[in-house]
């Protein structure tokens, strides 16, 4: 499957598992692991911000062109319509994307907000950064169309007919 | 759906598609999740020596799970947590010891 234009994505993945790795003082590895999951979890944002901005800009416009549209993307809203039904009808690729990104959203906020008393999991930790590295596989695999869908579904305001 | 059947239906559906991964029994619990939405917590249990799921078998478990709670009605979210019995986890440090609270 050919790679998201975006080396943020990747990059992010490889950093997560450089992380979850760390030794030496246990809150060191915890702060090191909550960070991977957390990196995890934004490789998949950054993967939707780039469906996004290709589908809808072109990914080789000026930067001044596509970074409004990059940064359009919020988290509480793609989590809403990743989990709704329109996201369900464009097709079962995006209704697993959704569901893994919403199971990947909460586990990032349980490692950027909770208190430095969370227990940290080793084999939980690589199982997220998994989890995240099958997500963009998901992306990576869907048609044009489909992205063009996904990107409207995200980002675009509704209006009531 | 009852608690129950919640944990029923979870149950069924991991032992199918995680039974091959290792998975063994699955509890569930009511709870909001970080946003303050009504989710069902769910926790995997596995064998010793199972491994770290892939990514694939996480993601069809999950997709499996949520479309048979939604079939049944039932629209709150379930976060699957996987517990390996061999999982390395890390709590208090014993080097930097919280202080106490009152």
């Amino acid at each position: 499957m050919p790679r998201l234009g975006n080396p943020l994505v990747y990059d992010l993945l490889e950093t997560s598992r450089t992380l979850a790795d760390t030794r030496g003082r246990v809150n060191l590895r915890k702060a090191a692991m909550r960070r991977a999951v957390s990196g995890a979890y934004y490789s998949v944002f950054h993967a939707l911000c780039f469906i996004c901005a290709s589908e809808l800009i072109g990914w080789t416009q000026e930067n001044d062109i596509v970074e409004p549209i990059y940064r359009l993307l919020d988290h509480g809203t793609a989590k809403k319509r990743l989990n709704s039904r329109d996201a369900n009808l464009i097709g079962p690729t995006v209704t697993d994307i959704g569901n893994n990104f919403l199971s990947l959203q909460e586990a990032r906020n349980a490692a950027d907000y909770s208190p430095p008393t969370l227990k940290v999991r080793h084999d939980e930790t690589l199982r997220y950064i998994e989890l995240a590295e099958q997500t963009v596989t998901l992306i990576e695999s869907l048609t044009t169309l489909d992205r063009k869908k996904l990107a409207v579904l995200l980002i675009a305001r509704t209006r009531p007919l | 759906m009852t608690e129950q059947e919640i944990r029923q239906v979870a149950n069924e559906v991991l032992r199918e598609t995680l039974g091959p991964h290792g998975f063994e029994s699955a509890d569930v619990r009511p709870a909001p999740d970080f946003d303050g939405e009504p989710s069902l917590h769910v926790t995997a249990h596995f064998r010793p020596k199972a491994g770290v799921t892939s990514g694939d078998a996480s993601t069809r478990a999950l997709s499996a799970l949520r479309k048979r709670l939604l079939d049944k009605g039932e629209e709150r979210f379930p976060y699957i947590r996987y517990d390996y019995p061999d999982d390395e986890v890390l709590g208090d440090d014993p080097s930097e010891p919280m202080p106490d609270r009152h």
